[in-house]
């Protein structure tokens, strides 16, 4: 359960991309139509996000159309994978037997440089807890579920 | 505040209530449905109309534990009703409350006299609530992936409070020493019968998401309750009562629906200053409510708060409006909710030892009871203005009721 389908294969939504942890299903995972180029990007190790044609914000990869400017016209492009730390919690008690496997470990959000916030695992240096502030950089690994995800490697020190 | 009249403060009631509790070792296992039902009719008693009076049935969604589409189907078909207007009002946790604000809004338009509104779980009794409440609040695509359990989804909120403000965890474990408290004297509190607690108790429970301890979290409702509410025009609920409770105030806020969405959200309220984690709509929802009802915080005898994690005590005291913003962590460090001689909140021991059992109208329950001077838990002598918040999403949607018993 680790690849996404391949752009330009027809999404299959009766089937699904399904995670299951343990007894619980997570549901559906799958690439979405909206997504499928952030998936397709994780396979190469790339960490895509939207743009906005119009405006030029960058955005999160989920989003269907600029909030902003209300038009469609978004387009893929790779970030840089540096950011910042700005919020994070250390799991003690997971919430399945797969990840509980693993605990204690960091669920955070990261600020990319593009502007673009993620929800992400963080990986600190050297164990411990990471700082608000701290620089990040993307990494890929597959994580308790077996799926491909991007990940953010904690450099200590504040941006 | 665009869209809002003051002219509607006072002008609708609460002609009847009633709150039914089911707990784990009953001897049937009850479901959703039932509670919801059997809530409905002592509701509807309780404020002296017969069925045929019922112009608009109202419930909030489907409980998870009775998760079928439609539920308002289900339960003006068991109480074999046929209203002219049927919804469920969903707004995740703060969907009760909205429930009331827009049964007030019926019957304001004249077209029905009472509406009446259902609300209430049971998950703990069906459903391992633990396993399962990630999948719902996370994003299935871009945070469940990474494991995130409920706390430390909210904790991510946390972690920002007390770098932003400087907010404590000790402030944070104050809380709910001071819910317990309340909690010991409710006949129904989840936690009642574990006694007081300190914050060197709090402190030293295990860790669950940092920064939040065991204690720092609520639990789930052992059990599970249900609400029901007969809402209807003041001059009309004083024709056949003389103890109806007053909408005094009301207002909503609705932002985003994920964690992580909330920081794609900015130049409009309440992240007019830029995207953030921490000032949520409670602070529109209140100053809505507080216009509608021409009152201030200071004129309230109490309030309730849906705060399902002790943090969300103080920045809620903050952003409804009892302390200035920032400075939630040292009010209830010093003593601004205790149980003693502090401002009377989560009279019913709050989330933290009432117990959780989210898309209810309890804590409005409570608030009723109080100014009605019926309370089950400790009376606040004298209250006459109580106001009730929830919330759900995390931190997505918010709702809040200014009630009293008193028209102005």
């Amino acid at each position: 359960m680790t690849s996404n389908q391949s752009a330009g294969t027809t999404i299959d939504w009766s089937e699904g991309f399904r995670v299951v942890a343990g007894h619980m299903e997570l549901g559906l995972t799958e690439a979405s139509p909206e997504t499928q180029g952030f998936w397709d990007g994780v396979e190469r190790d790339q960490l895509m996000i939207k743009r906005c044609v119009r405006c030029g914000r960058h955005l999160h990869p989920r989003r269907m159309g600029c909030p902003d400017c209300w038009q469609g016209d978004l387009r893929w492009v790779e970030a840089t994978g540096g950011g910042t730390v700005y919020s994070f919690s250390t799991v003690h008690r997971a919430p399945a037997a797969v990840w509980q496997a693993s605990a204690p470990y960091c669920v955070g959000i990261v600020w990319l440089d593009e502007g673009v916030a993620l929800f992400t695992r963080l990986v600190p240096d050297g164990g411990g807890e990471p700082s608000i502030g701290d620089r990040v950089v993307v990494s890929f690994r597959a994580l308790e579920s077996g799926q491909k995800l991007p990940v953010f490697l904690v450099r200590e020190g504040r941006s | 505040m665009s869209g809002h009249s003051a002219a509607h403060g006072g002008a609708t009631a609460i002609v009847g209530s009633a709150t039914v509790v089911a707990r784990e070792g009953d001897d049937r296992r009850r479901t959703a449905l039932e509670l919801h039902v059997e809530a409905a009719r002592r509701a509807v008693a309780d404020a002296g109309i017969s069925r045929s009076q019922i112009g608009a049935v109202l419930t909030t969604r489907a409980p998870r534990s009775y998760d079928v589409r439609q539920f308002n189907m289900r339960v003006l078909n068991e109480l074999k009703v046929a209203p002219s207007y049927t919804s469920e009002i969903t707004a995740h946790g703060a969907g009760a409350l909205s429930m009331l604000q827009i049964a007030s809004m019926i019957v304001l338009s004249g077209t029905v006299d009472y509406v009446l509104c259902t609300s209430g779980n049971c998950d703990k009794l069906w459903i391992d609530t633990v396993k399962t409440n990630a999948t719902i609040e996370a994003d299935p695509q871009f945070e469940a992936p990474y494991g995130p359990s409920t706390p430390s989804l909210y904790a991510q909120v946390a972690q920002r409070y007390m770098h932003e403000s400087g907010a404590s965890v000790e402030q944070f474990a104050r809380a709910a020493v001071e819910s317990r408290r309340w909690a010991v004297h409710h006949p129904d509190a989840a936690m009642a019968h574990k006694g007081e607690i300190t914050v060197d108790d709090v402190l030293s429970s295990r860790l669950i998401a940092s920064p939040l301890h065991l204690l720092d979290c609520a639990p789930w409702y052992p059990g599970g309750n249900s609400s029901a509410m007969v809402v209807t025009r003041s001059e009309r609920a004083e024709s056949h009562r003389d103890d109806p409770v007053y909408l005094l105030g009301w207002g909503q806020s609705n932002t985003h629906e994920w964690l992580t969405d909330r920081l794609g959200l900015d130049g409009i309220a309440p992240a007019e200053s830029g995207p953030n984690l921490t000032r949520t709509g409670a602070i529109a929802a209140a100053r809505q409510a507080f216009a509608m009802a021409g009152l201030a915080p200071g004129d309230l005898d109490l309030a309730q708060t849906s705060a399902p994690f002790s943090f969300l005590v103080p920045l809620m005291l903050e952003q409804i409006g009892f302390c200035p913003e920032g400075e939630g962590g040292r009010f209830v460090g010093g003593g601004g909710v205790d149980f003693d001689g502090g401002f009377p909140f989560n009279t019913s021991g709050g989330y933290l030892s009432y117990g959780q059992s989210g898309q209810g109208l309890y804590l409005l329950q409570e608030c009723i009871d109080q100014v009605r001077g019926r309370a089950r838990g400790r009376p606040v002598p004298g209250a006459r203005r109580a106001l009730v918040h929830g919330h759900g999403g995390p931190l997505a949607c918010h709702s809040i009721l200014i009630v009293g018993s008193e028209r102005g």
